[in-house]
């Protein structure tokens, strides 16, 4: 049993690790790859807090074994800020929709692959969509609304071009 | 709270013969994976874990998808968008879980689901608190302590009652499916609702080494009214605690044919077929005393409300729930019958 090589492509970035076969996407992405923004909850499926994009599908990533995702994409929370606030973090915040935070990067993640294919979705059509996910703190209303905002915000036609954070 | 997966070694077959001959030299000691939305769960509680997992994800073969014939790897998403198959799968596929994990799992996934117990998905520290359970590791069932065994009670270290918790299954086998299985010995297709066997520890007739590649469904099952109800906890991410798949074909307001399968209620799904010449043919579960007493004439009679109640009364006193899923058995018996009635109704009246 030894470690092999995954090569995949995590934010955009070509990346070539070594992982154990029994290691999941989401040790693998906090451990060897120090993306921390993707949170393991329960471990076990139920909370969605380590969601993460393959291939453009927003997956568990405690639940995909890593080297299954020889030659995927991989996306995860920290693709979403390069330049500045995604419109979803800055809805999350603006409504309350993040309190101790830990579910949000999932919740995050699921959304933007909801607006990714539904730009306007219903308040019941969001309510379906992030059924995955649990958040233990704000009782979700502010997290729908979050979502509906951000929503709004992404259909703008002269949404601002983004533009790097200021350090 | 990460939990760790044991050690285990890899294997990704691209080809259904490569993972046939893969599964023939490992033997015993190899799983199969798909989604991995059941496996891994079990794999971190560390319950009947293997030394090699055989990866089912590159095989093209298994993901294709007709109307009447679909892939074991297809994963729930595609079914319940997928037009053209009977609108109850559909239904039963958008139930299961949650969006998340239905991005995963995967038809054959649910179809071969463990079977689950208070007492056997645990985690293991809770597991050897209490000294095993006869499903993982251990000898003796906690959820029915005693049996009799030749007019002696004793200890019941022979029968395990874990629930078949699947969506899929009830539903598939109202629809009159079949599977197809492919392995060493080449490829062999079984009715769907033969397959189950009815002990919690080997749940059906899997040969070893045997994938399942493809479930078909007949074509009548195309023009009949279908559809799924479900009961959990939550209206998410649960395993059904009781669901009613049921196929109708109505000629005018008769009933021609009606199948109802009942779901996450035994350690097998269960099916009820009300035309006569199949009544004794349909599963027996061992542990369903008496399975087709006093089963009411349907066929050939107009659905009135009357009968419907006779009906639902019907699956309603042949339902054993155990006490060893959520939610309290007797509780689950009635909802047997509430929810059959409730969608007999449905699908007669749209």
């Amino acid at each position: 049993m030894a470690k092999q090589l995954l090569k995949l492509k995590v934010n955009g970035r070509d990346v070539v690790v070594a992982v154990e076969p029994y290691h999941t996407l989401a040790q693998v992405l906090r451990n060897e790859l120090n993306l921390t923004g993707t949170k393991v909850g329960c471990d076990m499926g139920t909370c969605g807090c380590c969601t993460v994009h393959i291939d453009g599908k927003a997956k568990l990533s405690c639940l995909t074994l890593a080297l299954e995702c020889q030659g995927t994409s991989v996306h995860t929370i920290e693709s979403l800020n390069e330049y500045q606030m995604h419109p979803l973090q800055k809805a999350f915040a603006e409504c309350g929709g993040s309190q101790c935070g830990y579910c949000t990067p999932g919740f995050i993640m699921k959304s933007a692959e909801l607006l990714a294919k539904n730009p306007d979705p219903t308040r019941e059509e969001i309510k379906a969509a992030l059924s995955g996910n649990l958040c233990r703190c704000t009782g979700f209303m502010k997290i729908y609304d979050a979502v509906e905002q951000a929503a709004s915000e992404l259909r703008k036609k002269d949404a601002p071009q983004p533009t790097p954070i200021k350090v | 709270m990460t939990m760790l997966l044991p050690k285990f070694e890899l294997h990704q077959p691209t080809t259904l013969a490569d993972a046939v001959a893969l599964a023939k030299k490992l033997g015993d000691d190899a799983d199969f994976i798909s989604g991995g939305t059941d496996l891994l769960p079990n794999y971190k509680c560390g319950l009947n874990t293997r030394g090699h997992v055989i990866s089912l994800q590159h095989i093209a073969e298994l993901k294709q998808a007709t109307a009447t014939t679909i892939g074991a790897g297809v994963t729930l998403t595609e079914l319940e968008h997928n037009t053209e198959i009977p609108a109850g799968v559909r239904e039963a596929a958008a139930h299961i879980a949650s969006p998340l994990l239905r991005e995963s799992g995967t038809l054959g996934g649910n179809l071969m689901l463990d079977n689950r117990c208070h007492f056997f998905n645990q985690s293991y520290f809770w597991r050897n608190s209490l000294g095993y359970c006869l499903k993982a590791d251990g000898d003796r069932c906690h959820v029915v302590p005693r049996i009799n065994v030749n007019g002696k009670s004793e200890l019941n270290n022979k029968v395990c009652v874990a629930t078949h918790s699947s969506d899929l299954a009830p539903m598939l086998i109202a629809l009159g499916a079949e599977a197809t299985f492919v392995g060493p010995a080449g490829e062999r297709t079984v009715k769907l609702n033969d397959f189950y066997w009815g002990d919690g520890i080997q749940r059906f007739d899997r040969k070893p080494g045997e994938i399942l590649a493809k479930v078909s469904l007949p074509k009548w099952a195309l023009g009949v009214r279908s559809g799924w109800k479900k009961l959990a906890p939550r209206q998410s991410i649960d395993f059904s605690v009781v669901g009613v798949g049921i196929a109708l074909e109505l000629d005018g307001k008769k009933a021609k044919r009606l199948r109802i399968g009942l779901g996450a209620v035994d350690t097998t799904p269960v099916l009820f077929d009300f035309a006569k010449e199949d009544v004794r043919k349909a599963a027996d579960s061992y542990l369903m005393v008496h399975p087709y007493e006093g089963m009411p004439e349907v066929i050939g009679k107009p659905l009135t409300d009357e009968l419907i109640d006779s009906v639902a009364t019907h699956v309603q006193t042949q339902a054993q729930p155990k006490l060893n899923v959520p939610m309290a058995p007797d509780y689950r018996k009635k909802m047997c019958g509430v929810l059959t009635k409730r969608l007999l109704k449905e699908l007669r009246d749209n």
